[in-house]
Formats: C-alpha cells, structure tokens, sequence
C-alpha cells in the first residue's frame, strides 16, 4: 500500500515538472503564433520603407526602424568602450581584492537592479537639464539647442542601462582566459598592456561581443528610458543630427496600441510592428550565438 | 670565467611561509645547469625569481639579490621586459597562443617592434630549425599552432622563445608530459642551443639530468643541498640526501 503511494507522488511530481516546462513552450507558442499570424500580411516592402500616414493609420514605420538602428549604434558606440574598458582595468589591472574594485564592482551590480524608468528620470535630470542646458548657455548663446530630448541623449541613457551587462559579460569572457596565457606573454616580454591587447583580447573578444550584442537587444527593446529624453510620437523627418528627436519602434508600439484614433485600423499595423520589433531583436541574438560559437572553433584550432 | 647569474642569500616566501632558504648559487655562461630535487624543493621558484614572474603572485616576497650580467635584477628602476627578454622561459605545459605557427614565433620580435618582414620571416626560420620543428612544419606555417601535437607544441615554444633572442633559457620541466622521441628531439636541441645561451632546466627526471647536464643543483625543501659537476653529482655525491634522492629512496 505504502509504496503504491510513493509511487503514485513520484508519477504526480514528474507530471506536474513536465507540465511545467511544457507550459513554457505554449507561452512562446501562442505569443509568436498570435503576433506572426497577424503580423506577417502586414509586412510588405512599402510597410518597411515608408513614414506613417494619416494618424497612424497608414503607411509604415520606416523611420521607426531607422531611428531604432541608429539609436542602438550610438548606444554601442558608447556603451561599449566603456564597458570593455572598466572590465578590463577591474580584472587585469586593478589589484584583486582592493576596496576600490569592491566599491566598482558595487556600483555595478546596483546600477543592473536600478528599474529601467528611473533611468529615463535620470537621463532627463541630468543629460538634459544639467549638460544639455550648460551646453546650450557656454555654446550656443542660451538658445535651444542641447538642453532638450534628443536622440544623443536617449543613446547615452541606454548606454548607462546596459553598462552592467557589457561590464559583466566582459570580466566573465577576461576570466575565461587562462592565467598561463597571460605568464607566457609575460616571460616573452610583453609589457602589460601588449599582454591585454595581443593575448587576452583575441581570446576574450567573442564573450565581449556576445556582452555588446545581448546589451544591443536589450537596448533595442527597451522603452521607458527614451520616454523622457528623445523620442517623438511623430515627426516628418529622420534623426540626421545629435540633437534630433526620433521615432522608436518599441515607442510606437506603445503610441498604436494607446493613442490610436480608430483602433480597428491601427490593430493590424501595430501586429506587423511587434513582428519587425522582434525579428531585429531575435536576430541580434542569433548574431551573438554565431560569434561566440566561430571564435569558440578558432580557440579550439578549427579554422 | 665570471659568472653570468649570481644568487645571493635567497630567502622567498609566499604568504610568510618559507619556499628557499639561504640560497647561493654562481651559473656560468654556455653551461647546462639542471636542477633536481622532489616536489615543493622551490626549484620552480628559482627559476621564476630568476626573470621575475613571481613579481605576479600576490603575497610573495623575496629577500636577498640575483645579479645577472652584474646587475641586481631586483634594484629600482629595472625594466622588467626587458630583464624578461634576456630570460627566454619555457614552461611544463606548451602554451601555443591561439595564433599561427608563424605568428606565434613572431610573437616576441613584433612585440618588440621588428617590422622588417624579411628579418622577421629569417628569425622564424632560424629559430624553429633551431629546435628541429622547421622540416614538420615548413608547408603549414599559417596553420594554427593549436593543431601541432604536443611534443611540436612545446618545440614551438622553444622556438617562439628563441626568436627573443635571449642569453639565458629558463625551462621549467619542458619535457614532462612529452613522449621519449619528443623529449629526445628537444634534448638534441639543448646540445646545441647551448653554444649560445646558458641553460637553466629543472626537472624531475633524474636520466634526463645525467643527459644533458653540465652541472648539476640538488635541491630540497627550499635549501639547496648540493651543486657540483654533473660528473662529481651522479658518480660520487658528496651528500647523503643527494645519494638517496639519486638512487630513488625518496622524492
């Protein structure tokens, strides 16, 4: 009787953790199914290279896509000297166990659990109204032209968001690579910094794109720290200066699905945008995996 | 002939605890000198004092002087890649870099800013024949060097540590995880190599001391025991302990 009993919970426990995962799957099922059924009639040449018509109504979203790529290029650009550098002078430079590192690395690993809104605050109060304005009062003579949203500092906002990820990502690629490796260099003579450049770096550079590339679609994605300092519901033009404001597909999504006039209408477009919106991100991760993968066949001698 | 490494009164310690006591020690230049002794004896220590690489290791501290070429190794205001280009060390594992054959004996010189691709390309030639590696792999120096087998890894090694162009070649058991026809090719090696440099080997292999040494250190919990010509070491020891570790009843 006893053991009929064990037997029958060991059969409920392995029925509820495969019910569990099994769950898992159907989520993404339904939640890609629904936005690909939906989305994909609405994908056409014009859809991708042509602006918004009437309220959002019609058209495309053309300088969504434009402004998103052109914003995440501008994020990288910052995010990832930055990042590559601190972790580099945290893991091969700075002597291990100081409380300097303690405090950075501190610092870090705050700024990774800091909500992604406050960022938005932040970037308003202090890329806006505090550099932007001083630009504009030492440079431009009071008038506007820092001191207001734009997409200089949307990217600079997302850049301090994934800072954590690149940092991290980077110690974790730099650790990865054996200390004999860094001893060898040494014994031939390499200075520290010839030691960085010419032996950890070609090994660690696969984990640090991999860092940029997740920090990339996870800034691709994300909305609420532009809020405040770059994007535009609509604008006629596309972001051709620093100082620009800027459509967002992430943004725009969250424009059709809440400011729509005629809902019914926007229904479909907002379904072909969610597509496209997660089409880049997914293949932004997909180029991350292809990366660490080659360099993983280089390290390993197959060419 | 004056000595071309002079260590005087040794003391190293990593975190306060004792790993060479007292030592001294005089290596004459174009020599072979082996140094034998069982595990934790701080032969490796030795040698890493001798281009500075336990400069790397937290909590280790060294007292004493090592002079080479007549200059405290140890003074202020020594450049220490410098010091480590005239020190060409080889480890107990090869350690190929991720690079080329080619590349990775070009690694040093192109550290040390020789453009000149002619030069560059002679260098290579020179110091992988120099280990009996060139005729293997002539046809394939672009390859990677991760593809070499372990015994032309480790000659690679050699050769990317000749290509520096050092005096004094520190190997560090060079030949311990290598089969015999490997270890012998890289002993052939040593014959000649030592008409241009002085060579420091530790190692855990008795035969292979007898091989290739000109003298011969014996050392044992950080002390060293007995330094002698090979002749005198392996024919008639001075030291009991050096007879018992030599005849194997302990180590």
């Amino acid at each position: 009787m006893k053991r009929i009993f064990i037997s029958l919970i060991s059969k409920f426990y392995t029925s509820l953790t495969g019910l569990a995962s099994v769950l898992i799957i159907f989520i993404v099922a339904i939640i890609l199914g629904n936005i690909i059924y939906n989305g994909l009639p609405g994908i056409s040449w014009k859809f991708l290279t042509n602006a918004p018509e009437t309220g959002m109504t019609g058209g495309g979203i053309f300088p969504a896509i434009f402004a998103t790529v052109a914003l995440v290029i501008l994020m990288t650009l910052v995010v990832l000297p930055l990042g590559v550098f601190t972790a580099i002078y945290l893991h091969e430079y700075a002597s291990q166990g100081s409380k300097y590192v303690y405090w950075v690395r501190l610092a870090i690993h705050n700024l990774a659990g800091v909500p992604s809104i406050v960022f938005g605050l932040f970037g308003l109060g202090f890329f806006i109204q505090f550099i932007g304005k001083n630009i504009d009062n030492i440079f431009f003579a009071h008038t506007l032209v820092y001191g207001q949203p734009a997409i200089i500092w949307a990217a600079l906002t997302l850049a301090l968001l994934t800072l954590p990820t690149v940092v991290v990502t980077t110690e974790e690629a730099l650790r990865a690579v054996p200390d004999s490796f860094r001893e060898a260099a040494y014994a031939l003579g390499a200075t520290r910094w010839q030691m960085v450049r010419h032996v950890v770096l070609p090994q660690a550079i696969g984990g640090i794109l991999t860092g940029g590339i997740l920090a990339v679609s996870r800034g691709a994605g994300e909305v609420a720290p532009i809020m405040f300092t770059g994007v535009a519901y609509y604008l006629p033009y596309l972001p051709t200066q620093l100082n620009h404001q800027f459509m967002h597909l992430g943004y725009h999504i969250y424009v059709l699905a809440t400011q729509s006039p005629d809902v019914e209408v926007t229904k479909p477009i907002l379904y072909s945008t969610v597509l496209v919106l997660l089409v880049l991100t997914v293949c932004l991760n997909f180029v991350a995996i292809l990366i660490r993968t080659k360099t993983r066949q280089r390290l390993r001698g197959e060419r | 002939m004056e000595p071309i490494i002079l260590a005087k009164n040794l003391n190293a310690y990593y975190h306060e605890k004792l790993f060479i006591r007292n030592l001294n020690l005089d290596i004459l230049p174009n020599e072979i000198l082996t140094i034998i002794g069982p595990a934790n004896s701080g032969k490796t220590t030795f040698l890493r004092c001798l281009n500075r690489l336990n400069d790397l290791i937290p909590y280790f501290r060294l007292e004493g002087e090592i002079f080479f070429a007549g200059q405290n190794i140890y003074a202020n205001g020594i450049d220490v890649s410098l010091l480590r280009r005239h020190m060409g060390m080889v480890f107990a594992n090869p350690i190929p870099l991720p690079y080329s054959i080619f590349e990775n004996v070009a690694f040093a010189p192109q550290l040390h800013r020789l453009k000149d691709k002619k030069q560059l390309a002679q260098l290579v030639e020179k110091s992988l024949k120099a280990v009996h590696l060139w005729d293997e792999v002539k046809s394939r120096l672009p390859d990677s060097a991760l593809k070499l087998s372990g015994g032309q890894q480790q000659r690679l090694c050699l050769a990317r540590v000749l290509a520096l162009e050092p005096q004094v070649l520190l190997l560090d058991e060079p030949t311990a995880g290598l089969d015999p026809i490997s270890t012998a090719k890289i002993e052939d090696a040593l014959y000649e190599l030592k008409k241009e440099y002085t060579i420091i080997l530790v190692t855990n292999n008795i035969k292979q001391a007898a091989r290739v040494a000109d003298k011969v250190a014996f050392f044992l919990m950080g002390e060293l025991v007995e330094y002698d010509t090979a002749r005198n070491i392996f024919t008639a020891p001075k030291n009991k302990k050096t007879e018992e570790y030599l005849s194997g009843r302990f180590g």
